[in-house]
């Protein structure tokens, strides 16, 4: 057979045996994936809440919010709170996190995935519950953007996550209970 | 014997890290724990261990020409379809390895194998240079993962596939007054009395201490299921991670501490193979 139409062939067959390999794998690990992401922001819900003693039943799936990132909104009508699952470009890869409001102000943040490296954009991640818990709802994390900028390679997932946070806190404060 | 002479090559003669100095980036990296040295080393075991067999099974079709463009596609078929598993059924391992998990594609451990053994040997050789390459890294990694940890750390954290932390034991003791004050808490968690316990912590948080962990772990569980053991565990872990002893090397668990363990272990087991050879070499002289 002709070289020049071997070696592509014979590459374009692996190729494709590699591709339908990899579609199988992704189809039987897909359910199972987003599973472990529900518990974990199921989880976080609760754990963000635990100073109001809420239980995973007092969280009710609401419409999803029209901006960018935001893949899932749940309110706490019982202490007119609310948690957005969020999902947005960090450094490395998508970072997956859920931030919560109530009482007007910043109640935390939990990560459900990221893939920043340690010592930049995941040591920010780490530190982002303790940045925002308590903080006042009228408080734009866009003004943090000097603490995001200032910690040196942190820049290129905090602003993305600031941004982020920022459209959760204006869809927060423009909610009537 | 063979086989096994195979897979004791990969452990002693060919230690991919030790004596090949293959597949450095992921030592460096994933050596800060002994959880990640496990996880690292059984996700190379599973893409070493599946490129090796079909690359050795493909090898003799393979038009030279193009055969490490087809060794790459595979090899990044597997390390993609490992990582989706990793991700479904192990997510705390995903999540401690991180980017590294998808950088075993460039792994020159993997690809050297490939073209160096499995693409010239029979399938059931390749399985064998897999497993004893494999636990060559995987003795390597926890050495060096080991060291970082006990000094760096003072402790051992494990934790299940889920990344939950399932036990802290420390190894490097706390200084005596750190003692007093842990072995304090700990009798208050058992006693259960939730009040006292906050007062403790409140007490020995304004004298300095850093038990932001426990009040933490506190506001999480609630005072219905105070006192069971699980939350005697829970709470044990988060005073363990609470406190530190003045014993320990901080600099080893930072990325620049990897270079000083990997540099000794290097030196100490290559000083021990070379002794070992010279010792069988001088004995084989003295029998003729």
């Amino acid at each position: 057979m002709n070289k020049f139409l071997k070696l592509p062939l014979f590459l374009g067959t692996v190729v494709g045996a590699c591709g339908l390999l990899l579609a199988v794998v992704y189809k039987s690990t897909e359910k199972k994936i987003a599973s472990n992401e529900l518990a974990k922001s199921n989880q976080a819900y609760v754990e963000l809440f635990s100073a109001y003693n809420a239980s995973a039943s007092d969280f009710e799936v609401v419409d999803t919010p029209n901006f960018e990132g935001c893949t899932k909104k749940v309110v706490n009508k019982t202490v007119n709170g609310a948690c957005y699952n969020m999902s947005i470009s960090g450094r490395n890869n998508t970072i997956k996190f859920v931030v919560a409001f109530a009482d007007n102000k910043y109640v935390g943040y939990s990560d459900i995935a990221n893939g920043e490296d340690s010592g930049y954009g995941k040591d920010l991640i780490e530190s982002m519950g303790d940045l925002v818990s308590g903080l006042s709802a009228q408080t734009k994390l866009l003004e943090y953007s000097t603490y995001t900028s200032a910690m040196a390679g942190k820049s290129a997932t905090g602003e993305p996550l600031a941004k982020a946070i920022e459209l959760c806190r204006a869809d927060y404060m423009a909610m009537t209970w | 014997m063979k086989k096994l002479k195979i897979i004791l090559n990969g452990i002693i003669n060919e230690n991919p890290t030790f004596v090949l100095f293959l597949g450095m980036c992921p030592v460096l990296a994933t050596s800060s724990s002994i959880y990640s040295a496990i996880g690292m080393s059984a996700c190379v075991f599973l893409v070493l261990l599946m490129s090796n067999i079909s690359i050795s099974l493909i090898a003799k079709f393979t038009p030279s020409e193009i055969r490490i463009p087809v060794y790459i596609v595979i090899i990044a078929t597997i390390v993609t379809a490992v990582s989706l598993f990793v991700n479904a059924y192990a997510p705390g391992i995903y999540t401690t390895l991180g980017s590294y998990l998808q950088l075993i594609v460039v792994n020159c451990i993997i690809l050297g194998r490939a073209e160096s053994y499995a693409s010239k040997n029979s399938v059931v050789n390749s399985i064998m240079d897999a497993i004893g390459i494999s636990l060559g890294f995987f003795f390597a990694l926890t050495i060096v993962a080991a060291l970082r940890e006990i000094l760096g750390t003072g402790v051992i954290t494990m934790k299940d596939l889920e990344g939950n932390v399932t036990s802290i034991t420390r190894i490097i003791p706390l200084a005596k007054e750190d003692k007093v004050v842990y072995d304090a808490l700990i009798t208050e968690f058992k006693i259960g009395d939730v009040n006292s316990l906050k007062e403790l912590i409140s007490e020995y948080s304004n004298n300095g201490y850093n038990l932001s962990k426990i009040t933490k772990e506190l506001k999480v569980i609630t005072d219905e299921t105070y006192g069971t053991k699980e939350v005697v565990d829970a709470l044990k872990l988060a005073a363990n991670q609470s406190f530190s002893s003045p014993y320990e090397i901080g600099l080893l668990a930072q990325p620049s501490g990897a270079f000083l363990v990997l540099g000794f272990c290097v030196a100490g087991f290559n000083g021990a193979r070379k002794a070992i050879a010279n010792k069988k070499a001088a004995k084989a002289a003295e029998s003729k």
